[in-house]
């Protein structure tokens, strides 16, 4: 029997050493996550605005073009549960945190748990939906959260390099109605499949207003602009609900909402149908600024 | 706990350790760790259903007690019934209870008449329908006198609960692997090469083949309206090698473990996908099962003996039985009346008993009639798995429909036709290397004779790193729902 654990043993170790190694790597790879949580962890003390949400926001909203000291802390397929635990676990060391743009987009709402990138909140931000154990992730991050294929996929690839948080990508693609549709189809059976969710997001957004409230932190509702080709598409029931729920909100924190939905940008401006490029992000992060700028003339 | 899974991957060796270096001088503390090990693997996944488990061994070993006592036939079937009302009892109201309370609120609705009953929402215990089964042939056998019971309830327990095939079978019969828990097992290298190498191609056919053939099979299955004839044939043929690749994976790992531990399970598939026949192919898919139902239910209705009628009631009865059992839907049932469709034919031309030998054995490639033979076998074999597949009998039918319409002779064309050609290429692969070794238990088992060690170690490694390279989504076992 131990010549059988011995031939083993012997059989599986190349086979743990290369494992290994790629473990060291993906754990080294500075995923745009990483350095998200990287500058949260050493310069949340200076952030005055604070911008959540999904990919809408993270490419969408240029920290740079702010007058005040700003820092993009939205990711791709972002839910309202993670932007809103990742703030808290951070906010007691945000002492210059005035204003938080919320992002408020059509599927906003609905939208659940990616179960897909759980784990890399779960790593990262060491933040995980209802306590769910991160065990594995943290034995293994290769196997257990990217996946050997994905993991060795990403390791190829040079990674992001973001400003504040932000990744400011270019050019434009698949500007069409049918790529609009897709788009919209897929938030839509997403929203189908979740709204029984609704009423669990409207409760964590307006505790999480309220927390803001308390400590005379400004909260903003934000939705980005789209293109036509999406919005075209939007269901308008939908739209309307959201628009409802976001007016009366509103009314009762006293807070305000940019509603840039149907704004109109030129084609230049966007990455894709729903979101915007490097160059539609500093047309619009300026408009927003100029919001801000207005609401601290009138706070001053 | 499930194969695939980081959890058994750390408690197989802990036990394994455990059962040969702590408790191998005494047979009942080995006995005893096999059940506490069961009982964890079990617990693992839902440690309320642990006493479904206890409660059945308790009155299969009470029963087969007093059966051994009881000398009068007629409390020797009252004891016999107990057994069967309690194991076929629980398995009925987790595993059926709604589909008969749904069929009756129609059949009453048909007739104009409201019943008012709600649902319940029943969790189905995981492997209930093979421990049930696995516990019933103990009692039927010493029932019958085949097998003396035991008085050794650790023994028992562990028959009951052995963990390598206590949620996905092979169901075993008493008479084969309660004996074995009696006799001291030793440590066996070449067994346990062996074992692990049947585990490695197991793992490799659920987590390479059947995992990546589920993909397709989801994604084809679920968007079946918008698809065209051609595509919805690979579905169904990514279905057949999902199903196999899945339960055949799953009972390579369930044998090769058992062997690490010096038990011989019973062989479960015996490569079904070459079969000349519908007969040959029910002795080579899912053995365990096929012939228990042949054992326990076939032969003392009076098998393919009898009137006309009496062989075609036996035939419907045990394919229709045998559907059901894999689940409580109106798709299951039909796939097994499909089934005693294709077979009856066999039965009463007297062909089913032609194909018994290895086909082609001894030679590398099959005649052309052998050839046709499998290839016809193996059409209707996929066409009955849609029936398996579908979410209901609609869906099958349109499946079908759209199958059967013009659009056959298009393009197959759907989301990630790339990856699915490579998984082609790699299920060809997979079917190669199961022809070439379809002449021992499991398809890579010949090479420890025939390949050299350095081709041998390749081709090891190239399972180990498929299998990372793969394995790292995780997914469940189909045959866990039955």
């Amino acid at each position: 029997m131990k010549r059988y654990i011995a031939k083993l043993l012997v059989f599986m170790l190349p086979i743990l050493i290369v494992f290994l190694v790629l473990e060291y790597y993906t754990r080294s790879y500075n995923t745009v996550m990483k350095q998200k949580q990287g500058y949260l962890s050493k310069k949340s003390n200076s952030i005055e605005l604070l911008i959540l949400g999904n990919s809408h926001a993270s490419c969408g909203i240029d920290p740079t073009q702010f007058e005040l000291h700003a820092y993009n802390g939205a990711n791709g397929l972002q839910p309202l549960y993670y932007d809103i635990e990742i703030t808290r676990k951070y906010l007691p060391s945000m002492t210059s945190l005035k204003y938080v743009l919320i992002s408020m987009d059509y599927h906003s709402l609905y939208f659940t748990f990616p179960e897909a990138r759980d784990f890399m909140y779960s790593y990262y931000y060491g933040v995980s939906y209802k306590k769910e154990s991160s065990i594995k992730t943290n034995f293994s991050l290769l196997y257990f959260g990217y996946g050997v294929q994905n993991g060795i996929y990403m390791l190829n690839k040079k990674p992001y390099t973001s400003i504040n948080g932000w990744v400011g990508l270019q050019g434009t693609k698949n500007l069409n109605d049918l790529a609009g549709k897709k788009r919209v189809a897929l938030f839509d059976r997403m929203i189908e499949k979740n709204t029984d969710r609704k009423k669990e997001n409207i409760e964590r957004l307006e505790s999480f207003i309220l927390l803001l409230k308390q400590r005379n932190i400004t909260p903003i509702l934000i939705t980005m602009p789209c293109h036509y080709f999406y919005n075209s598409n939007l269901n308008s029931e939908i739209v309307i609900q959201n628009r409802v729920y976001i007016k009366s909100v509103c009314k009762k924190y006293s807070i305000s909402h940019l509603d840039y939905l149907y704004y109109k940008l030129p084609d230049s401006c966007y990455l894709n149908v729903d979101h915007l490029n490097k160059k539609g992000a500093k047309v619009m992060s300026r408009k927003i600024n100029d919001h801000i700028l207005s609401l601290e003339g009138s706070n001053n | 706990m499930l194969f695939n899974s980081i959890d058994f991957a750390i408690f197989l060796p802990i036990v394994f350790i455990l059962y040969w270096f702590i408790t191998n001088r005494s047979l009942r503390l080995q006995n005893l760790l096999i059940v506490v090990a069961s009982y964890v693997f079990y617990g693992w996944w839902d440690w309320r259903f642990l006493f479904l488990i206890l409660i059945s061994t308790i009155i299969d070993y009470s029963v087969g007690l007093g059966l051994k006592k009881e000398k009068k036939q007629t409390k020797r079937k009252v004891l016999l019934w107990t057994s069967v009302v309690v194991n076929i009892g629980f398995l009925g109201f987790f595993k059926y209870y709604n589909f008969f309370l749904d069929n009756f609120i129609t059949a009453f609705s048909f007739f104009g008449m409201e019943i008012k009953a709600s649902s319940l929402n029943i969790i189905l215990p995981v492997g209930i329908s093979f421990y049930t089964f696995q516990t019933l042939s103990y009692t039927i056998d010493v029932y019958k006198h085949k097998l003396e019971p035991t008085k050794d309830f650790v023994t028992f327990s562990a028959f009951v609960s052995f963990f390598p095939q206590l949620v996905a079978g092979p169901i075993e019969r008493a008479t084969n692997l309660l004996p074995q828990f009696y006799k001291k097992r030793t440590f066996d290298y070449s067994k346990a090469v062996d074992g692990t190498r049947q585990i490695l191609w197991g793992l490799f056919k659920k987590v390479v083949i059947a995992d990546n053939c589920g993909e397709f099979v989801n994604q084809i299955f679920g968007n079946s309206a918008d698809l065209n004839g051609s595509t919805l044939v690979l579905g169904a043929l990514f279905f057949a090698f999902q199903i196999y690749g899945d339960f055949s994976g799953y009972s390579d790992i369930a044998i090769g473990t058992a062997r690490l531990f010096g038990f011989n399970l019973m062989r479960n598939f015996a490569f079904p996908y070459f079969s000349r026949d519908i007969a040959e192919f029910w002795r080579r898919w899912h053995i365990s099962l096929s012939t228990w139902f042949r054992d326990y239910l076939y032969i003392p209705l009076g098998g393919s003996r009898g009137s006309l009628r009496v062989k075609v009631r036996n035939v419907f009865i045990i394919f229709i039985v045998s559907g059901f059992w894999h689940g409580a839907k109106w798709t299951f049932i039909a796939w097994g009346a499909l089934n005693a469709i294709y077979f009856l034919p066999l039965l009463l031309k007297k062909s089913n008993r032609k194909n018994l030998d290895i086909v082609a054995e001894e030679r590398v490639f099959p005649t052309f009639r052998e050839l046709l033979s499998i290839s016809v076998t193996f059409s209707l074999t996929v066409f009955a798995w849609i029936f398996f597949r579908a979410e209901n009998i609609g869906h099958a039918i349109s499946y079908i429909s759209e199958i059967l319409s013009s659009s056959l002779f298009e393009m197959p064309k759907f989301v990630g036709m790339k990856k699915a050609l490579k998984l082609i290429i790699l299920v060809i692969g997979v079917v190669l290397m199961e022809w070439t070794g379809r002449e021992g238990q499991f398809a890579i088992q010949f090479i420890e004779t025939k390949w050299k060690r350095p081709f041998r170690h390749v081709l090891y490694y190239a399972i180990v790193i498929s299998i990372f390279w793969f394995g790292s989504r995780l997914q469940t076992f189909i045959y866990f729902q039955f």
